[in-house]
């Protein structure tokens, strides 16, 4: 047996492939860093202005007038935790339920009517919401509500939600369907305790993310929920709002007042991580194994 | 029309230790106990057969099935004897696995299939008459290809999941009793009996179909179908399911399908040979293998074609 020779050619394309996958292996790690860059940049500067004011004050207190030293944000922060409890009580159910039906009905017109205009009511526009919440809820009884603040967030995460929920009901397999009808289940009962169970630690994170998503909208709550200088907890009245906070505190003249609104800002990316940070947890279903 | 067999069958859901335990002559026969909850109104049937009235005969008579234009399984005859284990063959696409599905009303699962011809369980019609398929679900239990534990319960609650859809739920203890004599039944209580709380998708593929077999024994189903079940599998978990069929016939009537020839002869009494949807032969095991009568099962079992 003789060696083998390798050519030349051959051994410069190596050194030429060889060269090319450094290069392309380099740019997919310049490009992972610049997609993180702008969030450590934002939670930098944010942090950067914000954490000075942050104090217990700041989650305690109620905000002052202009001039006075001191004061928080308490009422906001309770009132962006209310809204966001409201618009997942709104959004959530719905959603899953629509998502339900469409995995179970996958090419009836009507769902696919339905998966059409949860696709076009996903592209509305936040404000628009707003203005759909404000005609529905705030017109007819002529003030503004923590309900209707809700209402427009939520009716912004029933189609975030139902598109999970069809999408995570979609991947479990087949065979567990017709495991359960062979056992007997009645098909209500094997879509709930068998298809939407097993589903479940994904569309939970679903939601969590929908949540995260929606907790820092501003557009909507501009006439809905208002705001509110004052301490209020009744679904019925204006209520207060840390992106609506930011937002007169960010305007205004005053550089008191400026720093608050960096940490307010730093309150709510606060609240946004805690729940992105739940969703990831969440994914991790009771025995430790995702679907399939 | 209401058959009287089947409104019992309807109503059998009544699963209560404590009244079964308290029965004297029942403690050491728990078929006879079974059997009595099963059918509260066929005590004759019980004084008859003893402790084989759960041990049923299924017969299918001029089955079809279809689905939507393609005719799949042609009118097709077959008998699962009680107390035997009856594998179906045949190539690829033949329709066996359509076939069984049709005796426990799965085939009609699927969009655009249907089925027509009867099936019956000793007698009892398991089309028409206003049997719903969940009843006959609960009485013709089936196991599939791939193994299918649920992946959000435990190994206790697998084996308990098909108990739990019927009204009257049995107490905890009874349960217990329930959960270990299937798995005991399935050839898997050793392995699991200190970790039934644990999930069961950690067990491997031969231990999440054994727990698939129990799962379907723990409802004491009169016939037990298993389609390929160890077509997914190693060797030596196709071993100890083979040993498992093979003990089961005892209690339940079995119907198999496999690809497989040396299984069907290995586990099964009965051997039913189908082509193209048409049942050619039935006949007991070694007869179907040694001496089949048509020269197109001959074909087959010498691996001419399929």
């Amino acid at each position: 047996m003789s060696t083998t020779v390798v050519p030349r050619s051959t051994r410069m394309n190596r050194v030429k492939r060889r060269g090319m996958s450094g290069l392309m292996v380099t740019l997919t790690y310049v490009a992972a860093a610049l997609a993180t860059l702008p969030l450590l940049f934002i939670i930098a500067h944010i942090v950067k202005l914000g954490a000075g004011a942050i104090s217990v004050d700041l989650f305690t207190k109620m905000p002052q007038p202009v001039g006075e030293a001191g004061g928080g944000m308490a009422n906001a922060i309770s009132g962006t935790l209310i809204l966001i409890g409201i618009a997942a009580a709104v959004g959530v159910p719905i959603g899953i339920g629509a998502g339900l039906y469409l995995a179970e009905h996958k090419r009836t017109p009507l769902a696919n009517t339905v998966r059409f205009l949860s696709d076009v009511l996903n592209g509305i526009p936040s404000i628009v919401m707003g203005i759909f919440a404000w005609q529905l809820l705030v017109r007819p009884v002529g003030h503004f509500s923590a309900l209707s603040g809700g209402v427009a967030l939520g009716a912004m995460i029933i189609p975030l939600v139902t598109r999970t929920t069809e999408e995570m009901i979609l991947i479990v397999p087949n065979s567990l369907r017709e495991a359960a009808l062979a056992l007997g289940y009645q098909r209500w009962r094997t879509s709930l305790s068998v298809i939407l169970r097993t589903a479940m630690p994904g569309i939970v994170t679903g939601a969590l993310v929908a949540i995260a998503r929606i907790a820092g909208e501003t557009a909507p709550l501009l006439f809905t929920a208002f705001g509110n200088q004052f301490w209020s907890t009744s679904l019925r009245q204006p209520i207060a709002a840390l992106p609506l906070q930011i937002f007169t505190y960010a305007i205004s003249p005053y550089d008191e007042w400026h720093s608050l609104a960096w940490a307010g800002a730093l309150v709510l990316i606060g609240i946004v991580l805690i729940i992105s940070i739940a969703a990831r947890f969440a994914t991790r279903s009771r025995f430790g194994a995702a679907v399939d | 029309m209401t058959e009287p067999g089947i409104v019992a069958l309807v109503g059998d859901t009544d699963f209560d230790g404590r009244s079964l335990a308290s029965e004297p002559d029942a403690a050491g026969h728990p078929e006879i106990a079974v059997a009595r909850q099963l059918f509260p109104n066929a005590d004759s049937r019980i004084a008859r057969s003893g402790a084989d009235a759960d041990v049923a005969r299924l017969e299918a008579t001029g089955l079809n099935a279809y689905f939507g234009q393609r005719h799949t399984v042609k009118d097709v005859t077959l008998a699962l004897e009680p107390r035997s284990v009856t594998a179906i063959i045949g190539p690829s696409g033949c329709g066996k696995s359509t076939l069984l599905r049709c005796l426990n009303r799965m085939h009609e699962t699927v969009p655009g299939a249907r089925t027509t011809g009867s099936v019956t369980l000793d007698g009892e019609q398991l089309y028409g008459g206003g049997t719903s398929a969940i009843a006959v679900r609960r009485h013709v239990g089936m196991v599939f290809q791939r193994p299918t534990p649920f992946p959000t319960m435990s190994i206790r609650d697998n084996v308990a999941a098909g108990l739990k859809t019927r009204p009257g739920t049995p107490s905890r203890a009874r349960l217990d009793e329930i959960v270990e004599d299937a798995l005991r039944r399935a050839a898997l209580w050793n392995e699991v009996k200190d970790r039934l709380g644990t999930g069961a998708i950690a067990l491997s593929g031969g231990q999440q179909q054994r727990l698939c077999i129990a799962r379907a024994l723990a409802t004491r189903p009169r016939v037990l179908l298993l389609d390929e079940p160890t077509a997914s599998l190693d060797p030596a978990s196709t071993q100890k399911i083979e040993e498992l069929v093979y003990d089961l016939r005892s209690t339940v009537t079995v119907g198999i399908v496999t690809h497989n020839m040396q299984q069907a002869a290995r586990v099964s009494d009965r051997t039913a040979f189908m082509l193209d949807g048409e049942l050619i032969e039935t006949a007991p095991t070694n007869t179907l293998f040694t001496a089949p009568r048509d020269p197109r099962t001959e074909a087959y079992i010498t691996g001419r074609f399929g």
